[in-house]
């Protein structure tokens, strides 16, 4: 408050103000508005999304009850929640755990691991998806939920929030714990899991998303159509599945879309505090 | 491991009675190697086998549909240099590469600096540039191709409105890429705006004030303190961006008008090309060559990035 009554008695900074504003405004138009011409794209009636309009002048569910009762829409959804949350569940579990031992135990080779495990993060995936597949060819998983789910089962990323945030759980207390007769892995589930929670929602969120999003492994390994991922089936929406109709495009791409920012409006604190927690390891 | 600690372990040690004489330490050692070994293990088969597995089959003759694969040393590496595809799929992964860090850095690190300096609505702008972040690729993808539909698309509606010379965007092989990269560059501003944002929040106020007192105006607190102190985030938000320009695929697959590269192999990127030759021309071993050369460019592109930026800002 103090600081606006000053601004109000300086001309300049008001000026300056209404200019950061007015700048910001503009850039917040450019990215909110793809999102509603998606979304009134989505509700215009079939053959008239080349209408210019942005409130549909028909307005029209058709687009959204096609692609649910019809497509395999519906199916996709199901793969992918299936393999956003075991993939979220083995993330969160196994990257505690190694965060909790890299954290909390001294062993030969420690820093040696926890290098290797970091440097993983370098490694594109684009060089990995041939020996993935041929892989996971090998063991039959071509076109089934292991075989999408193969590469997402722990994240090096995940180990090294876990182990940051870990690490600030003071040793007197595992000892305590040890003194109480908890076992080792009860040290790490009963005692530093629960602590280190806020850690786990970010790592639990940010996996979640990279599931539901993913496109280029889930792209490979799928072929028939009832195993696709959300993100893949939209991409193949096809013809018929839309009615011809960039209104069915558009539905499409809001029903892939919405659920995420949902999350993301739900977690938004979460989320953002795990961007700096990354920005650690520059 | 306090000293504190140690009396009390050696009581515990004795309560317990270890059947195989370890030590409390070594007790302790070996449940942690229990621990790490599942995750270690993972990542050892599924980032660094598979790794050395691409290395060696960008050394065979390895068509998916053979089961016979020949070693044939570095001919994979020869056929990919000299494929004029390949050298344009360089060249545009370097030029989506070296267009995109430099717009992105500095759009963002305007944002936040606008972002930065106001009070009311933060939250909501914040918000705003940040929703394309969790929007999957795919979803972006198709709203912008439906935005630059040649003959109906709103972008050919506005410029008919106006009276401009109609651009084909995606259509034509001279603004292909342009018009690809500038969704990628929409698509991801806001997560680096956030990064720097972070960054521009750890700077003690203390430092403005002190130079508002010496008489620094705007633009030398600027390039005199936000600059330098926000060092380390400009080299993580280059590094990042730069590693994430180079692995394009799902952009350039869904906006190139073919799907692979076109028109006229304007928009063809090197990750587009691996998966290209790997599942579609079944050449797996060609395939593996391009990754390996990818690789090498993603590490350098990362080595040296590094070093600059860090040496340039040295105060």
């Amino acid at each position: 408050m103090i600081s606006m009554r000053r601004a109000g008695k300086r001309p300049k900074v008001k000026w300056f103000q209404a200019f950061q504003y007015t700048l910001l405004s503009v850039g917040g138009f450019i990215m909110i508005f793809p999102y509603l011409w998606m979304l009134s794209t989505s509700f215009k009636a079939r053959g008239t999304w080349y209408n210019i309009s942005l409130i549909p002048e028909q307005f029209s569910l058709e687009h959204y009850e096609r692609l649910l009762s019809t497509s395999l829409l519906p199916r996709w959804y199901l793969n992918t929640l299936i393999v956003a949350v075991v993939g979220t569940i083995s993330v969160v579990f196994f990257s505690s755990l190694a965060g909790f031992v890299f954290a909390k135990y001294h062993f030969r080779g420690r820093e040696f691991m926890f290098v290797l495990i970091l440097a993983t993060i370098m490694i594109p995936s684009e060089m990995m998806i041939i020996p993935w597949y041929t892989g996971v060819a090998k063991i039959g998983w071509i076109d089934s939920i292991p075989g999408i789910l193969m590469p997402g089962m722990l994240s090096a990323f995940g180990v090294f929030v876990m182990r940051q945030f870990m690490a600030n759980i003071p040793d007197e207390l595992l000892d305590a714990g040890r003194i109480d007769g908890v076992s080792e892995f009860g040290l790490f589930w009963r005692i530093s899991f629960p602590l280190a929670r806020p850690a786990a929602a970010v790592v639990a969120i940010f996996t979640f998303l990279g599931h539901w999003n993913d496109f280029l492994w889930p792209l490979i390994v799928t072929h028939s159509d009832r195993m696709q991922t959300l993100q893949v089936g939209l991409s193949r929406l096809s013809q018929l599945e839309t009615g011809a109709d960039w209104g069915g495009t558009m539905s499409g791409a809001a029903l892939a879309s919405i659920p995420m920012l949902i999350v993301f409006l739900f977690f938004q604190k979460q989320i953002i505090s795990g961007m700096k927690l990354s920005g650690l390891k520059g | 491991m306090g000293t504190t600690s140690e009396p009390l372990a050696k009581l515990f040690t004795r309560a317990r009675k270890p059947a195989l004489r370890l030590t409390l330490a070594q007790r302790r050692q070996l449940w942690a190697y229990l621990f790490v070994a599942l995750p270690f293990a993972y990542f050892l088969v599924v980032n660094f086998y598979a790794m050395a597995n691409s290395f060696l089959f960008s050394f065979q003759d390895y068509i998916t549909i053979r089961t016979e694969r020949t070693w044939i040393g570095l001919e994979n590496y020869r056929t990919v240099i000299n494929d004029p595809i390949f050298r344009k799929a360089l060249k545009n992964t370097l030029i989506f590469a070296g267009v995109r860090v430099p717009i992105v850095t500095v759009l963002a690190l305007g944002t936040a600096l606008l972002l930065h300096g106001i009070k009311r609505f933060k939250g909501f702008f914040r918000m705003l540039y940040f929703m394309p972040f969790v929007t999957s690729g795919v979803a972006i993808a198709w709203v912008f191709k439906f935005l630059y539909l040649p003959n109906f698309g709103l972008f050919t509606k506005v410029f008919d409105f106006f009276g401009w010379d109609r651009i084909f965007f995606l259509g034509d092989p001279r603004t292909a890429l342009p018009s690809i990269i500038a969704v990628t560059i929409w698509a991801s501003l806001g997560y680096y705006t956030i990064i720097f944002l972070a960054g521009l929040e750890d700077i003690p106020i203390e430092y403005y004030e002190a130079a508002m007192v010496d008489g620094a105006n705007a633009l030398q607190r600027f390039w005199r303190i936000t600059l330098p102190l926000l060092n380390r985030t400009l080299v993580l938000v280059v590094v990042l961006c730069l590693i994430s320009s180079l692995q394009n695929f799902t952009y350039v697959r869904l906006l190139s008008k073919d799907g692979f590269g076109g028109p006229l192999n304007s928009t063809v990127t090197m990750s587009l090309l691996i998966y290209k030759e790997a599942f579609f021309s079944l050449h797996m071993g060609r395939a593996s060559a391009i990754a390996v050369l990818f690789f090498f460019i993603v590490l350098v592109a990362t080595l040296i990035q590094r070093r600059l930026i860090t040496r340039e800002y040295q105060y």
